[in-house]
């Protein structure tokens, strides 16, 4: 007897192949005409420009008069070469920029998770959410226009309030301190805002049987609210790491990348060489060089945190 | 045809030929007058008046289209225009700007314009900012307002020390000992507030120039300032912290000007964008002079912004001709950026009463005459920052100032002679 499967033709009914009524088709139109805004402005806004970014990467472009000769993977080689200047101030940046994705992102994402869960377990949540909020909508300008007033080593309120003389922008590793301490400041209202959000999804019930059986506001962060985040705390890791790669104004506005480059960032090398300097084709070969960094850095990140959830 | 139909054809007509007649009756010379765009990442004080004016008076037969574009962002907005074909006849901003322009032969010279208005450049301009502009021989700019370097001081400071307050130190022996006496470090009072970066693109130029030298070369792109006039320079800013102790070590950038707003730091050598602000916040107390004679000779680096033509197929004789009477019209008009707190540059206008009576500006103007700049090489701005950095290190005693100097001449000199990539 030959055994059938239970997935024989026989048995399952396949779906006759028909033509789509004039209704349907409509239907699916109107549906893909809800897509088409975001599509035109994909294509025209991200699409192209990265297409076109790595056109410019392959050739000698100067900004003001165009291409130049073709120099196929001529300007990814040159950030190999490190007899290069800008090649060495390149790898400098990185050095620089890396440094400070690990000094910050712990921050970026620890403190917001605290205050968030500060947040939620205090009365006046609507009183506390947007004074933690405030300092993000804030221009990045005046931002470090403030803190560079406030840093100051021999006026500024900072050390006249400590009683120090400590140079904050001058002097490593004061300098990255000092960036540290003003990103967080001004950015952790997003990262706080999304963690929030996070946490008031969780079920009260969890929480109540956990105090029941005699936990602590420690414990249930520990062992209730961390775990149960871990996906919106992956997006807030990733999210952070990559706004943390892109730095640029902090140290632009607040040190000028000194002392001595030591906090030049990676963006502020590729604008230098680019638009200070004309060699659009090697800072473009940067950028993209700076998204494989971007790209590898968060697929290690997502993968650890989703192993670490499964 | 339906009634309805027949009437929207008549009423289409009309309105075509009515508008159609309408400008039939205007004389063409009204309703055509040649535009000419004209950008500045400058300030706009002044020059927004300027323009309505030259707009009012020749409105039947030039038109300038003016745009002041954001300072911080000037590369990005004219490269992007002139990519696109779209960039203006006639371009405002500051001189190191107008070097990588006239290297890509995208500027015209400047001379036939100037000839058409009747200016002479060597008479009618403070002879530096002409003198120092050429790029290999040709003109390509012509300059529209200066910013020396100058010396604020303190006159109530002076006083509490027991110095003369109307009598600013004039060399670097009296510039030392008037600081020594103003410095109270336990007060928190300092002479003269020395910072390791800004402004030392407007000290340090003043500083080399003051002690014979040079910052490079713009013909052969040589770097020039790791010279015993360059180290001198440095050797006094070194000095004013650590031998003479009559700065604080450790300044941060803006700490110079925050301190003399606050009355604990009697004397800054800066650019003179200050003076408006200075002037609010000490009024009467404030001094203004040229730079003391730190070095050998008087010298003072200039900031400033120059004008040029971009090469345009489409620019006719009209508009070039238009270009030049607005160029003449700016000059002549030049007490209006006075009045705006911008230096002019325009010599005839230095002698009227109406200029000289603007506080401040007849120190400025004499402050012109003595002027330097940096050398027109195209991303002087951008590799500037190797020198900048090498004095930073030498002033927060990382590294001898001889050896920061000859390490950023020769980063600069490599930045700068990079091939096009």
């Amino acid at each position: 007897m030959v055994k059938r499967s239970h997935w024989s033709k026989s048995t399952v009914p396949v779906r006759p192949q028909t033509i789509l009524t004039r209704s349907e088709v409509m239907r699916q139109l109107g549906a893909f005409s809800f897509v088409l805004p975001y599509l035109v402005a994909f294509a025209l806004f991200l699409a192209y420009p990265m297409v076109y970014g790595i056109f410019i990467s392959l050739h000698h472009w100067n900004p003001m008069v165009g291409a130049g000769g073709f120099v196929g993977l001529g300007q990814y080689a040159l950030l190999f070469n490190f007899h290069d200047l800008a090649t060495q101030t390149f790898w400098q940046s990185i050095g620089n920029t890396s440094l400070f994705v690990l000094i910050s992102v712990p921050f970026l994402v620890a403190v917001p998770l605290i205050l968030a869960y500060l947040i939620y377990l205090a009365p006046a949540k609507g009183l506390f959410r947007p004074v933690f909020f405030f300092p993000a909508i804030l221009s990045a300008t005046s931002v470090m226009a403030i803190w560079a007033w406030m840093l100051q080593t021999e006026g500024g309120p900072i050390n006249g309030f400590l009683g120090l003389h400590v140079p904050w922008l001058v002097r490593q590793p004061w300098a990255w301190v000092s960036i540290d301490l003003v990103t967080v400041w001004w950015s952790i209202g997003f990262n706080l805002i999304i963690l929030y959000a996070g946490m008031t999804q969780l079920a009260q019930t969890t929480f109540d049987a956990a105090a029941i059986d005699g936990a602590g506001l420690v414990r249930i962060f520990w062992s209730i609210i961390i775990p149960q985040l871990r996906n919106v705390l992956s997006v807030v890791l990733i999210l952070s790491t990559i706004a943390s790669f892109n730095l640029f104004a902090q140290p632009f506005l607040l040190t000028g990348g000194g002392p001595a480059n030591s906090t030049l960032s990676i963006s502020q090398q590729i604008y230098n060489q680019g638009f200070g300097l004309a060699h659009m084709g090697s800072a473009t070969a940067m950028a993209f060089f700076m998204g494989l960094i971007l790209a590898a850095v968060s697929f290690v990140q997502y993968t650890f945190v989703r192993q670490r959830g499964a | 045809m339906r009634i309805t139909d027949g009437f929207r054809v008549l009423a289409g007509l009309t309105a075509v030929a009515l508008l159609g007649g309408s400008t039939a009756w205007r004389s063409p010379a009204a309703t055509h007058p040649v535009n000419i765009s004209f950008w500045t990442s400058g300030s706009p004080n002044g020059v927004t008046q300027i323009v309505n004016q030259f707009n009012h008076v020749y409105r039947n037969t030039y038109h300038i289209n003016f745009r002041a574009i954001p300072y911080s962002n000037e590369t990005t907005v004219v490269n992007s225009a002139l990519t696109a074909h779209r960039a203006p006849e006639l371009m405002e901003e500051s001189l190191t700007f107008a070097a990588p322009y006239a290297v890509e032969g995208l500027e015209l010279p400047i001379s036939p314009f100037l000839k058409m208005a009747g200016i002479n450049p060597l008479a009618d301009f403070p002879k530096p900012m002409w003198n120092l502009a050429a790029l290999h021989g040709v003109h390509y700019v012509a300059p529209t307002d200066g910013l020396p370097t100058v010396l604020y001081w303190n006159k109530a400071l002076f006083k509490a020390a027991g110095l003369n307050p109307n009598q600013p130190p004039r060399t670097q022996a009296q510039f030392v000992a008037d600081a020594k006496k103003l410095s109270q470090p336990k007060k928190g009072i300092w002479g003269y507030v020395q910072e390791p970066a800004w402004p030392a693109p407007f000290l340090f130029p003043s500083l080399l120039g003051q002690f014979g030298g040079k910052e490079g070369n713009a013909s052969t792109k040589k770097i020039l300032f790791d010279s015993p006039a360059g180290i001198s320079a440095v050797q006094f800013m070194y000095n004013c912290i650590y031998k003479w102790h009559i700065s604080p070590a450790n300044a941060s950038g803006g700490e110079s000007h925050n301190l003399f707003y606050a009355g604990k730091n009697a004397m800054m050598m800066t650019g003179a964008y200050d003076y408006a602000e200075a002037k609010a916040k000490l009024g009467k107390n404030l001094g203004f002079a040229t730079l003391p004679v730190i070095g050998k000779k008087p010298q003072d680096f200039l900031g400033q912004n120059y004008w040029w033509v971009f090469k345009n197929p489409n620019l006719t004789p009209k508009a070039k001709r238009g270009i030049a009477m607005f160029m003449k019209f700016f000059y002549n008009h030049s007490i209006e950026l006075a009045k705006a707190g911008v230096l002019p540059v325009w010599q005839p206008a230095f002698s009227k009463a109406a200029f000289r009576s603007i506080p401040g500006f007849s120190v400025q103007a004499a402050a012109l005459q003595k002027g330097i700049m940096n050398p027109l090489i195209p991303g002087w701005g951008t590799a500037g920052s190797y020198l900048y950095n090498a004095i930073d290190s030498a002033l927060l005693n990382k590294v001898s100032i001889p050896q920061a100097l000859k390490k950023a001449a020769q980063q600069m000199e490599q930045t700068l002679n990079q091939p096009q990539a």
